[in-house]
């Protein structure tokens, strides 16, 4: 049972802190309602059983499956076959995101439907798709991952000045929603697959990365480009008001299960299609493996739809709460700080970052350690709610005050660091704002902007996941430049060591 | 350079004390290690195998391990192994294995020119084979098969991971950074082991400190493997 206990006991530490400040809150600054603790409480131990289970279920059907088609695909040496398969495969699996129709569905609203709800989904899938097949073609044609961030986010940055600052917001959102907790796992083992055939060990491993970081900027430039032609002034429209509360526990949740049920299947669906396609052309694998995979995942899929029933069960509506009871506090302090608390301790929970650091060890053999991603990403994050916070509470603040000095300086430092942590950190930046990110700190914040006269709950309310989706790739560079210092000061001294006993390793 | 096949009172023996542990205790691994008791080593990630049914039912068929390698003096070998043994607690179930082969030559051989290659015990009149082990920094793996073919191998397998309890692992809040590196095995008769070794050792500067590790073990017989010059 040792690695039951084990993954659950990561799993605890990953959950139970944002358990221990929102109870500790509850007690002090900020007292909910019982009800709703109760269902914060049932949520949690909820996200706690659904993470254990999706961890191991990606480990035994997702991971396979992608590793797999990113072998095969190198394996059969066509460009063509590359090319289609990462159109065809990268488009369902953006257009199959639920977050996704649900953004749009709001940005519908709030463009009074002058940017159509399935034309954003589809914009945003095309773009993801061609970016997803660059960044494939990428691997194998050896371009440097730094060039590619740097033509992508430079064509962003041309392109957002003819945007409005809030259509800029929400072609962020979008790049952030595409990226949920079924499609990075998936995306890390392609791009692993597809690195693992290359003859240079060093460049495979940096090309491990960046897949998910490049296919981001898709989703960006997707709805950037729609943007030009339909028109993208100031929003104008209401966002349509969330469902109403149910009276009791057992509704909130019940109500919730059938449409998270529904919207997993259809999340898991491009990917299993895909597995089956390839069992029958290319894999041929032995019915012993076909029943592993698929165990793997009915696996993933029930732990997802435990997961996110937890957090849209339990988390939700405790994230708006305390958003607005703190800002309706006379200070502002107190908010600032649970902001920063929060950030810090939800991306622990976030499935995909599981995922990633997993990634990260297995690929460089262990020689980055899983607890520094973490450490670098949870104060990555917790910044970024905390600077999200900030910037509702001072209307001053507008967001390309974050964006433009926050993706320069992503890129500059791309320059500098070695290339496994520039894909590591931009592929973070899509990793980091997952469902967790996306409904609970989500809610938060716009918790606080309700409370805030001068907050403008539409146009504060998109752009948090922009900030979410930048500070971790500062964070992971930065770790990767300090990796690099370390070892280069280590083997300095080192070898100073080895000159002043002889230069001979003897014993005594 | 001595060609001679017996090996000489002189030539220092050496051990590669294997460990299999998991992750918990790979760490406790690297706490307790001072560089100083062996020449250096690599940590590999590998899966080991469940034995609990619930587990297997779940698929849970394989968990994490790390193995660890460490090439140590013939004198320090017994002392080391006892010493994780009582550390790691590796005689409770469960808390991991190790065990201690024989190495015939390592980098100081080469270094200090002694013989050590050790006798080739012909099985069947067919030439006896070595196993040639090279740890290097991430990216080296490549150079040094390069080499080995140029000195007349036929292929070699290139395993990753990290260096173990090296000089050269920084900490940075409290948690180890080790360097990548790469494990390249090959095999290799008897007759070229030599020459292969030291190119190998010359041409990647093995003599510079925290470049790398080389070391040979004694090989009973071999299958499959593409009869050189043929």
């Amino acid at each position: 049972m040792n690695e039951l206990t084990e993954k659950l006991k990561e799993v605890l530490a990953s959950v139970l802190p944002i358990t221990f400040i929102v109870l500790v809150l509850n007690f002090t600054i900020a007292p909910l309602e019982t009800d709703m603790l109760v269902a914060f409480l049932v949520g949690s131990l909820l996200v706690i059983i659904g993470l254990t289970a999706f961890l191991f279920g990606i480990d035994q059907g997702l991971e396979p499956i992608g590793h797999g088609v990113g072998t095969a695909i190198t394996h059969s040496n066509s460009f063509a076959l590359l090319i289609t398969v990462s159109l065809v495969l990268g488009f369902f699996i953006s257009y199959a995101e639920p977050d996704l129709h649900i953004l749009a569905k709001q940005v519908s609203s709030v463009t009074s439907g002058q940017f159509n709800n399935i034309l954003m989904v589809v914009v945003v899938s095309v773009g993801l798709a061609v970016m997803m097949t660059l960044g494939m073609l990428r691997i194998l044609r050896d371009v440097r991952l730094k060039y590619v961030f740097t033509a992508a986010y430079g064509l962003i940055f041309i392109l957002s000045l003819f945007s409005s600052p809030d259509f800029l917001a929400i072609a962020f959102d979008a790049s952030g929603a595409t990226t949920g907790a079924i499609t990075v796992p998936f995306m890390l083992a392609l791009a692993a697959g597809v690195s693992a055939m290359k003859k240079d060990s060093k460049m495979s491993e940096a090309d491990s990365f960046g897949l998910v970081g490049i296919s981001s900027t898709g989703a960006i430039l997707g709805v950037l480009i729609a943007g030009l032609f339909i028109g993208n002034g100031k929003l104008t429209g209401k966002l349509p008001e969330t469902e109403i509360v149910a009276t009791n526990l057992l509704q909130s949740y019940l109500l919730k299960l059938g449409t998270i049920a529904k919207d997993a299947i259809i999340t898991l669906l491009p990917i299993i299609i895909t597995y089956f396609l390839f069992q029958i052309f290319s894999f041929k694998q032995k019915l012993s493996k076909v029943l592993d995979i698929t165990r793997g995942i009915v696996i993933t899929y029930l732990g997802l739809v435990i997961f996110l029933l937890g957090v849209n069960g339990g988390f939700m509506d405790v994230g708006a709460q305390l958003g607005i009871r703190l800002a309706a506090m006379e200070s502002k302090i107190p908010v600032l700080v649970v902001a920063l608390l929060l950030g810090l301790t939800t991306v622990l929970a976030e499935p995909a970052v599981h995922v990633l650091t997993y990634q990260v060890e297995d690929v460089t053999g262990g020689s980055v350690k899983r607890g520094l991603v973490f450490l670098f990403m949870s104060v990555a994050v917790g910044t970024s709610i905390f600077m999200s916070a900030l910037r509702i509470l001072v209307p001053g603040i507008k967001l390309w005050m974050y964006l433009l000095p926050g993706f320069g300086l992503s890129v500059l430092l791309a320059f500098f660091v070695p290339d496994l942590f520039v894909g590591m950190g931009f592929d973070a930046g899509g990793v980091a704002s997952g469902p967790m990110t996306a409904t609970f700190s989500l809610a938060f914040v716009q918790g606080i902007a309700e409370q805030i006269p001068t907050a403008d709950v539409v146009a504060d309310g998109f752009g948090m996941i922009a900030i979410v989706a930048m500070t971790p790739i500062i964070a992971l560079e930065l770790l990767g430049a300090i990796y690099q210092a370390k070892l280069r000061k280590a083997s300095k001294t080192a070898a100073q060591k080895e000159l002043s006993t002889g230069g001979s390793h003897e014993h005594e | 350079m001595n060609t001679s096949n017996t090996r000489q009172a002189n030539a220092p023996s050496f051990r590669i004390i294997t460990l299999v542990l998991n992750e918990h205790q790979c760490n406790k691994f690297v706490r307790i290690t001072k560089s100083d008791d062996f020449y250096g080593g690599i940590i590999m990630l590998g899966r080991g195998t469940v034995k609990s049914e619930i587990l297997n039912l779940l698929g849970i068929k394989s968990e994490k391990k790390e193995i660890v390698s460490i090439l140590a003096d013939e004198k320090k070998a017994a002392e080391l192994l006892d010493f994780y043994t009582k550390e790691l607690e590796l005689d409770k179930p469960g808390h991991g294995i190790a065990f201690t082969t024989e190495a015939l030559v390592a980098n100081r051989t080469i270094k200090e020119g002694l013989s050590g290659w050790g006798e080739a015990p012909a099985i069947g009149g067919e030439s006896m084979y070595r196993k040639l082990t090279v740890v290097v920094n991430r990216g080296m793996a490549e150079d040094v098969m390069d080499i080995a073919r140029k000195s007349g191998v036929t292929g070699g397998t290139i395993l990753h991971g990290r260096g173990a309890g090296s000089d050269y692992a920084a900490k940075f809040l409290g948690m180890e950074i080790e360097p990548e590196k790469e494990l390249v095995i090959i095999l290799l008769p008897s007759e070229i082991v030599e020459k292969v070794a030291n190119d190998i050792y010359t041409e990647l500067k093995l003599d510079n400190p925290g470049t790398g590790i080389l070391f040979v073990e004694p090989v009973l017989d071999v299958r499959g493997l593409k009869k050189p010059g043929k």
